[in-house]
């Protein structure tokens, strides 16, 4: 293995240096843990505070995804691992803007323990918490057990749009509906071609043989629902695009938010040959996509492979989707 | 009895702060040296790492002992002596043992002195916190297979006005037999769920820590167990 690194232990630790150092205007930390991270300017008072959290080796995964228009804050843990219940206490405190703190993030165990003990202290110093947990990956769970599923890449369409209606003033039911509005229409499946590697342990987390690819595998590397010999860019754009329209009912006339998230090791130039197909397909069913993501959104260190994500939009959720945002790793601008 | 004044002649005897603190530091250094143990117990139905995070929470846990008397209210201070813990291991038993701290630290906000009745409703309550937080029921081949019968057998020997010595005799011997017949479950939640009928016939990481953990508090004899492996 190779990586561009000093001790692995301090990984995580020197990248949220790097991090502040780099966009100090936009981001801060609270209670002196470099871990617990907010935007510069909160708490914005009078508007409902957003956070979410886990581990570090996602980016832009969680925190990039922090400032105007989108989230509040973050916390964030060793590589993989959740941050714990009061560094999101400690987040929570300095977002709070006195209407309430919306957490969003993935259905992992450690995180849904973690953030639970944080709001119920949280409670206890009369700040009201509301939990959205995003599941949008379809490959973890058979649609009878979706409430099981993980959360990938689909949660940046959740902070978009919850983050929008945060920012044009609405209330805690507000803010919870249009994420869960957001996340009842997203999906997302993923494919992994190579496996990622913690800079803690030094060698690769699993083995994908050269000619292979697993189709469904989480972003942690969790096993997926199939794994085969790797199939042309064009093959895997239609299994995953069928895979998440099958739950969406999308039909002609219908519009789109769709991304392509790479997982770390992808280069752009093989996203947009996935793209490509999506897009042709979709127009090939008389679908429009109203806005396209192609890029990294939701990584898993250095794996390569690549996810899809389709949100379908409707006139509320478009809006709140064209909302202007600027966070260090993601801009909107307003349309 | 430190405060003798505080406590009605003729009661149950008292338990002050230094006496929870010193349990305590008993339990984090038991389980410091643990790590290996259960970091092979975990390796079998499990990721491996329980040991670790055992490690880290109780070096956690001695750590928040030396720097935090206990003071006046021994509620909020097991709440952060729970979030000392988890601090130091935001791993799911982190958070599960953070939350067993913070639940029974609730049922005794404010006091300084716990009688054996309070130590009942406060073990009680970190198993009900337990289920709830890991979403586990007894059955399910986890930490919780130990601490429930321990909390149901000092509350009933409590409620039944037996001695405290006598009471920790029956929740220790409580507790190391649901660790014993937690050995023949199959795993049914978080990792151990997907390793399945592996898990038979292993034992259960946590419950050996909550047993190893009570012994250290009761100044008890360690046991092993595991002998429905051999």
């Amino acid at each position: 293995m190779k990586k561009i690194l000093n001790d692995p232990v301090h990984f995580v630790d020197e990248m949220l240096d790097g991090l502040y150092r780099a966009h100090p205007d936009q981001l801060a930390y609270a209670g002196d843990d470099p871990h617990c991270l907010v935007r510069a300017d909160a708490p914005v008072e009078g508007k409902v505070a957003l956070a979410t959290g886990g581990g570090s080796g996602h980016l832009p995964v969680f925190l990039g995804y922090v400032g105007p228009g989108m989230l509040s804050g973050c916390a964030i843990g060793d590589v993989f691992q959740s941050p714990s219940a009061d560094q999101m206490l400690e987040v929570t405190r300095r977002i709070h803007g006195g209407r309430g703190v919306l957490y969003i993030y993935g259905n992992y165990g450690g995180d849904v323990m973690n953030f639970d003990m944080a709001t119920e202290m949280a409670e206890m110093e009369d700040i009201e918490v509301r939990t959205v947990l995003v599941r949008d990956d379809v490959a973890s769970a058979v649609t009878e057990r979706s409430d099981t599923r993980r959360g990938v890449a689909g949660m940046i369409f959740a902070f978009k749009v919850a983050g929008a209606r945060a920012d044009q003033g609405g209330s805690l039911d507000d803010v919870e509906a249009a994420a869960l509005k957001a996340l009842a229409r997203t999906r997302t499946m993923g494919v992994a071609l190579s496996s990622c590697t913690l800079p803690a342990a030094g060698t690769p987390t699993f083995e994908i043989g050269d000619g292979e690819m697993e189709i469904g595998m989480g972003i942690h590397g969790e096993k997926g629902v199939r794994r085969g010999p790797l199939e042309s860019a064009d093959q895997i754009a239609v299994e995953l695009l069928d895979a998440v329209l099958a739950e969406l009912d999308v039909t002609s006339g219908d519009r789109l938010a769709v991304m392509v998230n790479g997982l770390g090791a992808t280069p752009p130039e093989e996203l947009y040959i996935l793209y490509r197909r999506v897009h042709r397909t979709l127009e090939d069913r008389g679908v429009a996509v109203h806005q396209a993501f192609v890029g990294e959104y939701a990584t898993s260190l250095e794996m390569a492979g690549a996810s899809l994500t389709v949100m379908k939009l409707d006139d509320e959720l478009t809006g709140m989707l064209d909302h202007p945002a600027r966070t260090p790793f993601f801009v909107q601008v307003g349309r | 009895m430190s405060e003798p004044g505080s406590v009605p002649a003729g009661t149950a005897p008292a338990i002050t702060g230094e006496d929870i603190a010193a349990a305590l530091r008993r339990a984090a250094i038991r389980l410091v040296g643990l790590r290996d143990h259960l970091n092979r117990l975990d390796a079998e139905v499990g990721d491996g790492d329980s040991g670790l995070t055992a490690e880290k929470g109780a070096r956690g846990l001695l750590a928040y002992l030396d720097a935090t008397p206990p003071g006046d209210d021994l509620g909020k201070w097991l709440a952060g002596a729970g979030m000392a813990y988890n601090r130091a291991a935001p791993s799911t038993m982190g958070a599960l043992m953070a939350t067993a701290f913070m639940r029974a630290g609730k049922t005794v906000m404010g006091q300084a002195i716990l009688s054996p009745h309070d130590l009942a409703v406060m073990l009680v309550a970190a198993d009900q916190g337990l289920q709830e937080r890991g979403k586990v029921k007894p059955g399910d081949k986890t930490i919780v297979d130990a601490v429930h019968p321990a909390a149901e057998a000092l509350m009933s020997a409590v409620l039944a006005g037996q001695s405290l010595d006598a009471g920790a005799q029956d929740m220790l011997n409580a507790a190391r037999a649901g660790r014993d017949a937690a050995v023949a479950l199959r795993g049914q939640v978080g990792r151990s769920n997907w390793v399945g009928e592996r898990t038979e016939g292993k034992t259960d990481p946590g419950t050996v820590l909550f047993v190893s953990a009570l012994e250290a508090v009761l100044n008890a004899q360690p046991s092993e167990s595991g002998r429905a492996q051999s």
